[in-house]
């Protein structure tokens, strides 16, 4: 685990971050390329085959991102240090995004080749649950106003909720499904064209460069806010102790409430 | 729509999606920075109102 933090704190560096965001752009910008011109068109389902390039690694961020969650939420539940439940929140938000992203892009890829944008097929019906367990992950730290008792919730829907990822996974091959069977995750080796598999490839490996600068940026965000809450509160109870501020909340110059600080169980954090 | 309907729209929408939630991001660091200095600045034994 502290070795796991320690390249946490290496990628999510300001240096780190401005490397993974210019990586991420020449990144997607080849794969973009590769996707668009490169590959030719599919022989049975033309240009809106295209879509795939994006759709499939799409699906792959949100299975990782989601993944990341789990191992956040167990580190979180085993040692309460709050760094992992910043990247679980952080990875949450992220793998929603994603997933939402899978759904929209499979749904234009529906219309024009199985004539419908959505259907009750198990593979869209298991990610659809899954998009609702994080979106339900997401509202529950909404609700919950003590912090520890908030970042307890949440890693606890953070490891069930990933029960869902295999079953999206293998919904095609455990059910009957109008969805297609696994192309390059599956035994043997992939069922498509060279060019195709490398823009494909390049798209996954671009998407997972992307996430990684996300994730980078969204723990920065939960850092500086955090730090936010922390100082208010301190501001607060320096205040009170002088008996300068009737009780009641305080707010911070901007005019708006800060939330209330996340506290630390054991260890520094970063 | 055409083919290539459905292809432009959805290299636009993850665009869009991708490029709204980097600029979400970085408006909430922003924002972050600029309250973490208005605290910071701000002297502690000011009186409050009331």
């Amino acid at each position: 685990m502290k070795f796991a933090e320690r390249g946490m704190a290496a990628v999510t560096g300001r240096r780190g971050e401005r490397l993974l965001a210019l990586a991420t752009v020449l990144g997607l910008g080849v794969s973009a390329v590769l996707s668009l011109v490169v590959a030719p068109p599919d022989a049975e389902q033309g240009q809106v085959q295209r879509l795939m390039y994006v759709h499939v690694p799409a699906a792959w961020l949100a299975y990782l991102a989601f993944g990341v969650v789990f191992v956040a939420s167990v580190a979180y539940l085993k040692s309460g240090k709050t760094r992992w439940d910043r990247l679980g929140v952080a990875s949450a938000e992220v793998g929603v995004l994603f997933t939402s992203l899978t759904i929209v892009l499979g749904a234009l890829w529906g219309k024009p080749v199985w004539g419908t944008w959505w259907t009750w097929d198990p593979r869209l019906t298991t990610t659809a649950v899954l998009l609702l367990i994080y979106l339900g992950y997401l509202a529950l730290r909404q609700m919950a106003d003590n912090p520890a008792r908030r970042a307890r919730w949440s890693a606890v829907v953070g490891v069930v909720g990933f029960v869902d990822v295999p079953i999206v996974h293998m919904s095609v091959t455990w059910w009957r499904s109008l969805h297609q069977a696994p192309t390059v995750l599956r035994p043997g080796a992939p069922t498509i064209a060279g060019s195709m598999l490398a823009a494909l490839l390049v798209g996954v490996v671009a998407f997972t460069i992307l996430y990684a600068y996300l994730i980078a940026l969204r723990l920065r965000v939960g850092r500086l806010e955090d730090r936010v809450a922390s100082q208010a509160l301190s501001a607060r109870i320096s205040q009170r102790t002088r008996g300068a501020v009737p009780p009641g909340p305080v707010p911070v110059p901007d005019g708006t409430v800060p939330p209330p600080a996340v506290p630390e169980r054991s260890g520094a954090d970063g | 729509m055409g083919d290539l309907g459905y292809v432009v729209a959805g290299y636009l929408a993850t665009a869009l999606a991708l490029g709204g939630y980097v600029a979400r991001l970085l408006a909430r660091a922003r924002r972050a920075r600029r309250r973490t200095a208005a605290l910071a600045g701000r002297p502690l034994d000011r009186p409050g109102p009331g």
